[in-house]
């Protein structure tokens, strides 16, 4: 209730003059009547206070003439009806015009101070309008994502809660027609835009604007703009920041597969694919340089589908002012501009699109150079920045990737030549001693029983010392036999994998289950890993196992031989002793295959090799 | 009149030794060879009643002489009798020597005219 009731006391125009002297009429009136009441009780020269309260309202609406109006009419009809004689105006009276004067200056000067109160109240409402004004537009202005778009709204905010019409708030100086005019928004003594107002404005109201709505709307202003810049730099540090973090996930994608040692083939399409979306480059390719001046294809990425991409191990010359070229010849990171020269470059892709960018890092492994990564940005007018670094990154990887492949792979064939020289020579030292002792012990046995056979009758001790000697010497060719089937199974190059399996089960101490299924004769190398397989585990099973049956399944065809040993003995084998296991470990890896060994205790062992054939 | 026997094996001790044991048993050696093709021409030449074919001939496979003998010395009647010999245990190439057409298998170290006449006996028995 009290709101509105103070909102109409500080309305800025004032009401009607005309109901103004009804009320001070009316005022005087009932304050007559009053003090003609209070009369009867009161002496009459203390009832001219009761005309104040009308002076002073009248005064605080309608402002000091009427108010002054309406203490002249108090004092005229108080004079007349209260100060004896009565009904007669006695201001010309030498004695009573005293009083009527002190009243009328008393009245002054509360109509005075009612209008004066007025102004100072609808001025500090204004004020606190303003107030409200400024918070509403710095609110406004501060919480917009997008100053320029929040300009109107805060121009129709003004408008509204300053009861003017037709504001609009620019950036900049502005262009104005003679109907508007602009004030300056100034920022230290700098214009930045401009508050345009209708020019019919009341002065005051222009006033108003100028010195109370111009300078909070300039720091609102000037906050909202420095905020603005603030939120712009941290998306931008946030955008760096997220950028940076997709860069290290993708690097760490890529190191992962390296760690993990996984082929090198994989690891150039992982690092072509993710370089290609990291740099945003339009292709992407990793080449191998060859002795004779040609490159290998070894990835390729595109960021858009073009049809199938190049095959990869595609070979071709190398172009003399091509990327490739230019790497080759400096061993720098190089960046050249693909037009037609270059057009063999960079394959199927520059071919069809007319121009690019084309950036190349050289992969140095162990000092030689080995390749280039190839990031390839279509069109001249993008210029790739900070593409270099991350090339370097991600071309660090795919060094590492081949550095690995490269000692994995001379590790693999260190030992498969150490297990190959190893069995070459056990061959020979079979083979010699087949063709060499054994066959002198041999013939030198034949010649024994020869000379036995001529001794004469007569001679029987020396006959007798002979058929010994002789026979000696058949048990000392037994036992060489025997060492020597160990050193290298003749059967094995003779008779083929299956019969000398079949001969390992025949000498098996445990029975064996065979079942093999080979398809024509497997690399000798094969051959005698899966025949040391079987020997070593029969004799594992024989020793060890207490098995009563064993199973051995073997399946080999152009690609892939599988060894299954299985017994039904005790179980609780361990791998890592035993050296016969480790040195079946080593063969087997020196073929690229696998071995396994599962020997639950109480429910026997089984072994499972597997090895792949290729092609030799 | 005594066998007539051609030794086919690449180890001279042996073909020596084995020649001079064979004659004092009362079989006459006509003839040896290291090769298979050598077995051959020896063969069709000398027309031997008995063959002695070591298993290992270096490069070659006496299984294969064997076989070779077997398809190019006419029919059945006229074919020799081969035996296979060997340093080697005959258990090493049981089934080679199985699947083998030679007579039987003989341990070098055994050898001699009564282990062959046995084994001959055993085969026209047969």
């Amino acid at each position: 209730m009290r709101a509105p009731l103070l909102s109409s006391l500080l309305r800025v125009t004032r009401p009607p003059l005309l109901l103004g002297v009804v009320v001070g009429a009316g005022f005087v009136t009932a304050e007559t009547l009053l003090s003609l009441l209070l009369a009867q009780v009161t002496p009459a020269s203390t009832l001219d206070l009761v005309y104040l309260l009308g002076v002073l309202v009248v005064s605080y609406l309608w402002g000091l003439p009427l108010g002054m109006l309406t203490a002249l009419a108090s004092g005229l009809i108080y004079d007349l009806l209260l100060v004896p004689p009565f009904n007669r105006v006695t201001l010309l009276s030498s004695w009573s015009w005293i009083p009527l004067l002190v009243f009328l200056i008393v009245a002054l000067l509360v109509s005075s101070a009612a209008a004066l109160l007025r102004t100072l109240l609808v001025e500090a409402d204004e004020r606190r309008r303003e107030a409200d004004v400024s918070a509403d537009t710095a609110r406004l202005l501060l919480r917009t994502g997008q100053l320029r778009a929040a300009l109107p709204v805060v121009a129709r905010r003004l408008e509204q809660d300053l009861g003017l019409p037709d504001l609009a708030i620019e950036f900049g100086p502005v262009d104005v027609d003679e109907r508007h005019i602009a004030l300056p928004l100034c920022d230290e003594g700098v214009q930045f835009g401009s508050l345009v107002v209708p020019a019919d404005l009341p002065e005051a109201a222009l006033h108003r604007l100028r010195e109370r709505v111009v300078p909070s709307l300039e720091a609102a202003l000037v906050a909202a703009h420095d905020r603005e810049l603030v939120a712009s730099a941290l998306a931008a540090s946030r955008d760096e920041l997220a950028k940076v973090a997709e860069e290290q996930t993708a690097l760490r994608r890529v190191a992962t597969l390296v760690a993990r040692g996984v082929r090198p083939m994989e690891i150039f399409g992982a690092v072509a694919r993710e370089m290609g979306l990291i740099v945003k480059a339009d292709h992407t390719a990793i080449e191998r340089y060859e002795p004779d001046r040609t490159v290998v294809l070894m990835s390729s990425w595109s960021a858009s589908e073009g049809g199938p991409p190049p095959p990869v191990g595609k070979r071709r010359q190398l172009h003399e002012e091509g990327l490739s070229a230019l790497v080759l010849r400096t061993g720098q990171p190089g960046r050249i501009t693909a037009d037609e020269r270059a057009a063999g470059e960079l394959g199927r892709w520059a071919r069809d699109e007319e121009n690019g960018i084309a950036m190349g890092s050289p992969i140095v492994v162990e000092g030689r150079l080995w390749g280039v990564v190839i990031a390839f940005f279509r069109g001249l007018e993008r210029q790739p920045e900070g593409v270099e670094e991350r090339m370097r990154d991600f071309t660090e990887l795919v060094v590492t990737a081949i550095s690995n492949a490269q000692a994995r792979d001379e590790l693999a064939a260190s030992r498969a030549r150490v297990v190959a020289a190893a069995d070459e020579t056990r061959h020979r030292i079979e083979r010699d001693l087949h063709d060499g002792a054994q066959q002198r012990l041999v013939s030198l046995g034949l010649q024994l029983r020869m000379a036995e056979t001529s001794v004469p009758p007569e001679l029987p001790a020396l006959k007798r010392q002979l058929s010994q000697a002789a026979e000696g010497l058949t048990l000392v060719l037994e036992d060489l036999r025997e060492l020597s089937r160990g050193i290298h199974p003749a059967i094995l190059s003779k008779g083929g994998l299956g019969a000398a399996l079949k001969m390992l089960v025949r000498r098996s101490s445990v029975p064996v289950e065979l079942a093999v299924r080979i398809d024509g004769r497997l690399p000798e190398r094969i051959e005698v890993a899966i025949y040391y397989i079987v020997s070593e585990s029969l004799t594992n099973v024989a020793k060890h196992a207490h098995a009563s049956l064993v199973t051995v399944r073997v399946d080999a065809t152009c690609e892939r031989a599988e060894v299954i040993i299985h017994d039904d003995g005790i179980g609780g084998a361990d791998p890592g002793r035993g050296s016969g296991l480790i040195g079946l470990s080593d063969r087997v890896q020196s073929l690229d295959g696998t071995i396994e060994v599962t020997s639950p205790v109480g429910d026997g062992t089984t072994l499972a090799a597997l090895i792949p054939v290729g092609d030799g | 009149m005594p066998l007539r026997c051609l030794i086919i094996d690449d180890s001279d001790h042996f073909k020596e030794a084995a020649r001079l044991l064979l004659e004092s048993d009362g079989i006459a050696v006509v003839g040896t060879a290291s090769t298979t093709s050598e077995a051959l021409r020896r063969c069709y030449e000398l027309r031997p009643d008995l063959v002695l074919v070591d298993i290992d001939l270096g490069e070659e496979s006496g299984f294969d002489v064997v076989v070779r003998l077997c398809e190019e010395t006419g029919d059945h009647n006229h074919r020799p009798r081969i035996i296979l010999i060997s340093t080697y245990d005959e258990q090493d190439f049981a089934e080679m020597i199985a699947t083998s057409p030679a007579l039987a298998f003989l341990s070098k170290p055994r050898l001699s005219g009564r282990a062959i006449s046995e084994i001959i006996g055993k085969a026209n028995a047969g």
